[in-house]
């Protein structure tokens, strides 16, 4: 329990550290301007430095972990997504894992019964609160984009009409809002209910998860309970992103709270599991193709050795061997 | 041939990570201030809104909406500010003081992108 408790305190007091700060101590223009500049610089320089680290990274041989059948004789059916034998098919595996996580989709759930009996099921909720989280995510970041550029672009108004299509509550409700608390909810409960999930879960996968609900929380909260003004919210932001940091007066400090633990979450990004953002393209055993019996694939770094074949050997002692009446391949 | 592949690779690999970068760094390639766009909004005409002004900028649309119910709803058309003065729970009566919809209320709905759908049955004035 120690491990799921270590993350929610350090969560709650990221929370409380800038509420205190801005409230009590005035430190607006630190919350509001330094540590956010601080942050993306961080998360883009550490996002690239992994990148590019992963990419110099040598991968001599073939290791694609495959579930289907390879390419074989013509007749027998290549499994072209679980076992792909070329560039676009090791692409379009790659792809359909990021879109759909497909290899989640084959989770299992083992349960034993009483008496020495051991049931494996399929288990698809995982799958489904993954996919729920990952995409409502992805269309709550993108929808802030509202808040950063000044002519808000199109895609974003596309976005919020889709997200609040409903079109209950004032402001508008959105539907991401309530399937991301759903998703990490669902993430959470299933790592501390399953014994077998408790033993294997650490305090770096309960941290996200933490982080990401408590940005929601105080996210949503700000929407439609206790309110900010919006407006200085984004010229805050504008400014920020056009380099002429101003604070303006009057932005409530729970907004610096949900700012603030938007940018641990940027500072903790590249230097943690969150990064699969990236390595999910990177991962050698995904996205490379099966053909390491089509192709040789030779280890770039292999030292030069001296060999010496049989037919020099032969060269070299044929006549004793004649003369000992040993077989020859060449007279 | 191993040569092409590696450079293959590269390219696929800092092709994706411009893309990112290009997402990251959106906003920051976007033109557009803070202040000219939305400071234009004209000056009220009345002396004293029903609130103070912190509180009308963060929950406007909450006096709105439930001005809208007990109006339409209940039929109670007179909203009493805790001072006591009365206001007609009417829309006139915002843009009475607040004149020009144009500024008073599309300035800032297009900045902060929100979609007020006031309009959808009033007719703009």
């Amino acid at each position: 329990m120690k491990k799921a408790f270590m993350p929610l305190i350090a969560v709650v007091l990221l929370a409380v550290i800038p509420y205190v700060a801005v409230q009590f101590a005035g430190l607006g223009f630190l919350f509001g301007v330094i540590i956010p500049y601080a942050a993306i610089a961080v998360f883009i320089g550490g996002f690239v430095y992994r990148v590019v680290d992963w990419a110099r990274s040598p991968v001599p041989f073939r290791i694609p972990t495959t579930c289907g059948q390879e390419k074989s004789l013509d007749w027998i059916k290549q499994d072209k997504l679980e076992s792909p034998s070329n560039f676009r098919q090791a692409a379009a595996r790659v792809l359909t894992e990021v879109f759909f996580f497909r290899s989640l989709f084959r989770n299992t759930k083992a349960e034993a019964h009483n008496g020495p009996k051991l049931a494996y099921g399929s288990s698809k909720w995982l799958w489904l609160a993954g996919l729920a989280f990952h995409w409502s995510m992805l269309v709550i970041v993108l929808r802030h984009y509202r808040f950063f550029i000044a002519k808000v672009p199109g895609f974003v108004q596309i976005l919020e009409g889709v997200d609040g299509f409903l079109d209950v509550t004032l402001p508008a409700f959105y539907l991401t809002n309530v399937i991301i608390l759903a998703a990490i909810t669902f993430l959470v409960v299933r790592r501390l209910l399953d014994a077998k999930m408790r033993l294997i879960s650490l305090p770096t996968d309960y941290f996200p998860l933490f982080l990401i609900l408590a940005i929601a929380v105080v996210g949503i909260f700000m929407r439609y309970i206790t309110k900010v003004d919006v407006m200085s919210v984004k010229d805050l932001m504008i400014n920020l992103v056009h380099f002429k940091p101003a604070l303006p007066e009057g932005i409530g400090a729970l907004f610096y709270v949900h700012l603030f633990l938007v940018c641990v979450l940027a500072i903790y990004f590249p230097f943690s599991k969150l990064m699969h953002m990236g390595g999910i393209f990177l991962s050698p055993t995904r996205n490379l193709s099966n053909d390491s019996r089509e192709k040789r694939h030779v280890n770039p770094w292999n030292p030069d050795v001296k060999t010496r074949t049989y037919a020099e050997y032969e060269d070299e002692f044929r006549d004793k061997m004649k003369k000992a009446n040993l077989p020859v391949e060449r007279k | 041939m191993r040569r092409m592949m590696k450079i293959k690779e590269q390219i696929l690999i800092f092709g994706g990570l411009a893309l990112f970068l290009f997402v990251a760094t959106y906003a920051f390639w976007q033109e557009g201030e803070a202040k000219k766009i939305r400071r234009q909004v004209a000056k009220s005409a009345g002396e004293e809104c029903i609130e103070s002004r912190e509180y009308m900028r963060e929950n406007h649309m909450l006096v709105l909406d439930e001005w809208r119910h007990s109006a339409v709803r209940e039929g109670d058309r007179i909203h009493v500010t805790p001072d006591g003065r009365e206001f007609e729970k009417n829309m006139s009566t915002c843009l009475g003081c607040h004149t020009g919809k144009q500024f008073f209320c599309y300035n800032c709905h297009q900045y902060a992108s929100v979609k007020p759908n006031c309009w959808g049955c009033h007719q703009a004035q």
